[in-house]
């Protein structure tokens, strides 16, 4: 599902990456960005927490003249009396940019680096609202944002991810949390849960083990989670001795080896019966029987859709 | 076999006569039927007319959404009038949308062409046929099939008003302004119109029931962030009550709960008649759950004209969506677990539902054996 998500594939207007603070989804973020480019659409990137120049040198362009930067990083409360003043509604003037824009044509897309700034000086209901907007916007294909969640309160992670058609969380492999607090690479055992909508409501869960390459290219496969280790976080329960009730009685209720194989020898009183019949059977009918079914009008075929794949 | 005819009463006895209505066995209301026959069933009947439906959406929104077009569906069938008020997307996408009705003229056709011809049920072919589909074409409770749209000349003939909320409406004074001029217009759609309650019941009055629907109300698109959100949207629900109580209207809201706080969704829920949640199956991978689509939740029934309100036989609801029918099922408990005892391969799947306890569980490894 992200490789589909990724390509285009699977259309998803709004695209939220969930990290935390064990996980780190910029580099996931910068994927998108690589595939957008890749497909031809005007880029226009939001950077609020690191250098543009940075973000876009791991991007590995040949020219960069599809990516309009907006820089909110170096200047953001306008003390240099610089253009990237953080107040609310800036970010969302692109809204209008857009659509006075000309040569954009339809395929613009939109890239946000992270939403923390932006959700810690505005509210965050005015804030989905601006997103449904942006991303219902007719020449916007696609918007994706990257969110921290340990930076902000429960609900407004369930705004946003109300809002979004597809939502990927990061997580580790293991449950147990890491001690350390640095900046992890995202190549060491990161877990991407998809949750995407679909146009027609139907919706998908996928987990996959995410790999990012160093072009920004991604490799994921399918993951299953192991039972044991999930439950109990990697530290295996000992085996509870089985209780059983007859450690007290006087009288032995297991059967001998020899005693099974007796008891296989027996024949049924049935058995024997069946096979006389069974005999005589195969002697009257020549060839066996044959249904001849007619659906009447009425009958009703099974309505469900076993392959999810039809479009209600 | 309980009748769910409409059948007329003398007008001496001041009966109300609508078309695609019934009266409720329990209390004498009016009911309309939400579109879905089995949720129909479980909630007595249907939705009194005069009353607030609440359906606390699923997360994802799939099946709240489907829920609001089986409705409007089933007031463009019976010809009610129809009423969509949302925030910033467009009403039309949902009116253009709406499934369409499985034909019963076409069956009925057929059913008298194939008289004689039943191949298999021969032995029944003489015997009286069970008239179950009635005379009349808008009779109460239909099918739809999902794949298929309704065609657009039937929506038209409703009477359909919709209203878009956007920014130029919400940015008056303040969030609550768009409350109020939802209030506003649906009071405008209702004066002096046919869904107006009579004063005076007189035979010959044109009534009809308009159906008003709030998909995904109070949701981040509709309100502001200030703690005192949870009041306009209460005080708001309050206001439609009333407007509902005075006129011929049944209203759907559907409201994400999920968003809310326990307290909030409380409040909410006192101010509604009726409130039903929906809970999807997403990657559910108990298999007690297998062939259903999500659970349903009632969390409040109507208790409208009677002291006591209409019960269901059980309160473990399931539903599955197929193509032509969504059903409403009551949960019944899976097979005696001593059915898997036997089987070596269900250790794993026992294993995820019931983690090794030392009081209760399954022994698989019977050492008891006769």
């Amino acid at each position: 599902m992200l490789e589909k998500l990724l390509s285009g594939e699977e259309t998803s207007r709004l695209v939220l990456i969930c990290d935390d603070q064990f996980t780190n989804g910029s580099t996931l973020l910068r994927a998108f960005a690589r595939s957008l480019i890749k497909r031809g659409c005007q880029l226009h990137l939001f950077c609020f927490e690191q250098h543009p120049t940075n973000f876009i040198k791991h991007l590995n362009l040949h020219n960069d003249s599809n990516v309009h930067v907006h820089d909110f990083y170096s200047d953001p409360i306008g003390w240099d009396d610089g253009d990237g003043c953080l107040l609310g509604s800036r970010l969302f003037d692109i809204n209008s940019k857009i659509n006075q824009e000309q040569a954009g044509g339809s395929n613009t897309a939109v890239v946000i680096d992270s939403l923390s700034m932006t959700l810690q000086t505005c509210e965050s209901t005015s804030v989905c609202q601006q997103l449904h907007k942006l991303s219902h916007n007719q020449r916007v294909i696609q918007t994706v944002m990257l969110h921290h969640t340990h930076l902000h309160v429960d609900d407004v992670t369930k705004r946003l991810s109300h809002i979004s058609d597809s939502v990927l969380k990061l997580n580790l492999t293991s449950s147990l949390p890491k001690i350390t607090f640095s900046k992890k690479s995202i190549h060491d055992g990161t877990i991407c849960v998809t949750v995407h909508r679909k146009l027609n409501g139907k919706v998908f869960l996928s987990e996959e083990k995410v790999e990012i390459l160093s072009d920004s290219s991604v490799e994921a496969c399918p993951w299953q989670q192991d039972p044991l280790s999930a439950q109990t976080g990697g530290i295996s329960l000992n085996e509870e001795p089985d209780v059983t009730s007859e450690a007290n009685l006087t009288f032995n209720l297991n059967l001998s080896v020899r005693e099974k194989k007796e008891r296989s020898k027996l024949v049924m009183p049935y058995i024997k019966a069946s096979e006389e019949e069974k005999v005589e059977i195969h002697r009257s009918t020549g060839g066996g029987g044959k249904i001849f079914y007619e659906p009447d009008d009425v009958d009703d075929f099974d309505d469900e859709d076993p392959d999810e794949d039809l479009e209600f | 076999m309980k009748k769910v005819t409409f059948t007329k009463r003398p007008a001496k006895g001041g009966a109300v006569q609508v078309h695609g209505t019934v009266v409720s066995l329990h209390n004498g209301l009016l009911l309309v039927s939400t579109g879905i026959p089995s949720l129909d069933s479980v909630l007595g009947g249907g939705v009194p007319l005069g009353s607030v439906f609440l359906l606390e959406e699923d997360v994802h929104t799939r099946f709240s959404t489907l829920l609001t077009k089986y409705f409007l569906a089933e007031g463009v069938t019976s010809g009610h009038g129809l009423y969509v008020a949302s925030a910033n997307v467009n009403p039309n996408v949902l009116l253009n949308a709406l499934p369409k009705p499985t034909s019963m003229s076409s069956t009925r056709s057929s059913q008298q062409k194939n008289d004689n011809d039943m191949k298999i049920a021969f032995m029944y072919k003489d015997l009286p046929k069970n008239q179950s589909s009635l005379s009349g074409v808008s009779r109460y409770g239909h099918y739809y099939d999902i794949s298929c749209n309704m065609d657009k000349s039937e929506v038209e003939k409703c009477d359909l008003k919709s209203l878009r909320l956007t920014d130029e409406i919400s940015y008056g004074e303040g969030k609550n302004d768009m409350f109020r001029y939802t209030l506003k217009h649906l009071k405008q759609c209702i004066n002096n119109s046919r869904y107006e309650m009579p004063q005076k019941n007189s035979g010959d009055q044109q009534l009809n029931v308009l159906r008003v629907v709030l998909p995904h109300f109070a949701s981040p698109l509709w309100c502001g962030d200030k703690p005192d959100n949870i009041h306009n949207i209460v005080r708001f629900l309050h206001c439609l009550r009333a407007v509902a109580r005075n006129s011929m209207i049944a209203c759907l809201v559907t409201i994400p709960t999920h968003l809310y706080h326990e307290n909030e969704v409380a409040m909410i829920r006192q101010l509604v008649d009726t409130s039903v949640e929906l809970e999807a199956f997403v990657g559910e991978k108990n298999p007690v759950f297998k062939q259903y689509h999500g659970l349903l939740k009632i969390h409040k029934l109507p208790r409208l004209n009677s002291l006591v309100n209409f019960v269901p036989d059980s309160f473990d609801l399931a539903f599955e969506l197929k193509r032509t029918k969504f059903i409403i099922e009551y949960m019944h408990l899976p097979p005696d677990i001593s059915e898997t005892a036997s089987r070596q391969g269900m250790d794993e799947t026992n294993d995820k539902l019931h983690p090794r306890s030392a009081c209760g569980g399954v022994s698989l490894n019977k050492k008891l054996d006769f």
